[in-house]
């Protein structure tokens, strides 16, 4: 009985956070925190009261999504976008580490066509602003794909190095030439109106922002598995001399697919400024661009799962920042769990490979 | 005069930024020969420098400096037997841990030493002598190049990182040479680490090797994946560094396009000097 149960709880999706969760309320109650109430306030600071919205659906007729919900949805929204960049990469065999860089600087560039282009529409000046901002991640992130594809520059190599570089010239820029004189910290003035995302009211951070990012799920998930575009990067990311062999042009496919995970990572920037900050603010990215890699493999590189894996590292995090305020329990607790998950769910996935092949 | 004492400075703070890279990079090459890719070298640096500061403040430097050694080596005995044993995949597991290292090392400083609020901090009372660190990570790419290319250990790792299925062939057992490689990275990973926080400035903080030890990994690769190459190329992305503080204030640049130039460099040396890793790398021979 005991047996068929732990067999259950391992081959079941959610023993990873289970064993992710049991290992932080450890470490919390170790280092002398109430981990019981910590664990607790960062479920509720992730999903909200549930059972209190689900009460009131069902007693007054009106369902409100919790506040908390829609501010963990918003946090998993640069994730989405990012973590599907790095799995498109990776899908055709290339290792984009420089989301971050590319989210910068997508997000800038959003920002000034969003704040210095006056007297357009909102059906043209926010797409455009959007458009924009995925423009300059996928040209950030094509030159590591050129360098790759006709330099042979290893694109790890280059990726990180863009990244640096990226974010030291956004710096430059936005205490610089493009900085808002009136502002206190270092940041681009507001984006005009006609250039905004909706947004809910209320601080949740929850915008558009997500619809696009959910679209995308599904566009990626199109293109990588239904279209010729999406044959040729999988071929080639599992083996480039025989996608050379079968006619396919390595050296295009490789630009194109760093051109379009940037482009993922800048709409990702461009969706925080225009949706969420309203405008570029110096250094704003909690580390999303770097958060991403661990998202889209945690996803296993599939769309479907990098989202759901961004759900999960959105929850977290959003969860660990109420936890931190009510309970003083460093918000870091959520980090080692999604490091646990990576491991756990890692280490099942080859295990079970490795059964398969057995059998 | 003036110029050479701006040669002598810039030559010192060169070494300075050049060492942790270095006996990084040693650490990269000895796990990379032997065919497992570690990406988990910059969470191995942090490690080790929160530890050196969590034993040393209380047990002394030399404590910290060796405990730091210890878990940084255990840790790296976590990635060898995640991916050699579990088989999991290499990538997945350095990423995971170098996550794990950043926010356990952030949670432990804050928990254990209360601090609140950035700047957060831990401080040591004494730092070890800069010059046993330099001198160390000057010496050491000789010593490896002559431990791989010439002791039957280093031709074994070798051999397990071009093709582990002929060196089973040839009677070497993947797994031992490859341990070797892996806790040996951690070993010096850990000695990067605790050189920052020991040793340069004494105390650690959040996040403090900053992606240092992914410019390693960058110049094991702009090194081909031998130690004199790999530590030529931290020599220069060190001897960049330190020039372009230098020119900091004295020509009319801003200081964040300044900043950028070692990087610029990278990509160009990355651009103009093809690299092969070994063939075997990141590949696990089939049961």
């Amino acid at each position: 009985m005991i047996s068929r149960v732990l067999r259950f709880l391992y081959g079941s999706a959610m023993a990873a956070p289970a064993v992710a969760i049991v290992i932080a309320w450890a470490l919390v109650a170790l280092t002398g925190g109430d981990a019981t109430e910590a664990i607790g306030q960062m479920v509720v600071g992730a999903v909200g009261d549930i059972p209190e919205a689900v009460r009131q659906a069902v007693t007054e007729g009106r369902f409100a999504v919790p506040n908390e919900l829609l501010r963990s949805l918003a946090k998993a929204t640069p994730l989405i976008l990012t973590g599907l960049g790095v799995a498109l990469g990776l899908r055709g065999g290339l290792f984009n580490i420089g989301a971050e860089g590319q989210l910068m600087l997508g997000a800038l560039l959003a920002a000034w066509v969003g704040f210095a282009w006056h007297g357009l529409p909102t059906w043209i000046h926010l797409p455009v602003a959007l458009v924009c901002g995925a423009f300059a991640g996928a040209c950030w992130a094509a030159i590591a794909g050129a360098l790759k594809a006709w330099r042979g520059a290893h694109e790890v190599i280059v990726t990180i190095m863009l990244n640096y570089v990226a974010i030291l010239i956004t710096h430059w820029l936005v205490t610089g030439a493009l900085r808002d004189p009136t502002s206190m910290a270092p940041a681009t003035p507001q984006v005009l109106r006609s250039a905004r995302l909706w947004a809910v009211e209320g601080g949740a951070n929850f915008s558009a922002g997500f619809a696009l990012a959910m679209a995308a799920v599904l566009l990626v998930g199109f293109l990588i598995h239904r279209t010729a575009v999406g044959f040729e990067i999988r071929a080639v990311g599992h083996n480039p001399a025989a996608a050379r062999a079968a006619g396919i042009h390595v050296e295009r496919v490789t630009v194109l697919v760093m051109a379009m995970s940037g482009a993922l990572a800048g709409l990702a920037g461009a969706i925080e400024v225009l949706g969420v900050h309203r405008r570029f603010l110096d250094a704003f990215s909690p580390g999303y661009g770097f958060d991403s890699i661990a998202v889209a493999l945690l996803g296993n590189l599939r769309p479907i799962g990098v989202a759901a894996a961004a759900f999960l590292f959105g929850g977290l995090g959003s969860g660990a920042v109420q936890m931190e305020a009510f309970t003083g329990t460093p918000r870091q607790v959520a980090g080692i769990i999604q490091a646990i998950v990576i491991l756990a769910v890692a280490v099942r996935a080859s295990a079970m490979l490795r059964r398969s092949r057995n059998q | 005069m003036n110029a050479d004492g701006g040669i002598a400075v810039v030559g010192l703070m060169a070494l300075r930024q050049a060492c942790p890279l270095m006996l990084a990079a040693m650490g990269g090459i000895l796990s990379e020969r032997s065919g497992v890719i570690n990406i988990a070298l910059e969470g191995l640096m942090l490690t080790g420098a929160f530890v050196a500061v969590w034993v040393g403040a209380s047990w002394g430097c030399a404590a910290g400096f060796v405990s730091a050694l210890a878990v940084a080596t255990v840790m790296a005995g976590v990635h060898l037997v995640l991916t050699q044993r579990l088989r999991t995949n290499q990538i997945v597991s350095g990423v995971a841990l170098n996550l794990l290292a950043l926010h356990a090392s952030t949670f432990l400083l804050r928990s254990l030493f209360h601090q609140a609020t950035p700047p957060r901090e831990a401080r040591v009372a004494e730092t070890l002598p800069l010059g046993w660190f330099i001198g160390a990570a000057l010496v050491l790419p000789l010593l490896l190049h002559g431990f791989l290319y010439h002791t039957k250990l280093g031709l074994r790792i070798r051999a397990v990182g071009e093709d582990p299925g002929a060196a089973r062939m040839a009677g070497v057992n993947p797994s031992s040479p490859r341990a070797y490689g892996v806790l040996a990275s951690g070993l010096l990973a850990g000695a990067a680490g605790a050189f920052l926080s020991l040793s340069l400035v004494g105390r650690f903080t959040d996040d403090m090797v900053g992606g240092r030890g992914f410019i390693a990994l960058a110049a094991v690769v702009c090194g081909r994946w031998t130690p004199i190459g790999a530590a030529l190329a931290c020599l220069a992305f060190g001897t960049l560094d330190a020039l372009q503080l230098h020119l900091q204030g004295a020509v009319a640049l801003p200081a964040e396009l300044l900043r950028t130039m070692p990087y610029v460099f990278t990509i160009v040396a990355a651009a103009l000097f093809r690299s092969y890793p070994p063939a075997g790398l990141g590949r696990v021979e089939d049961d």
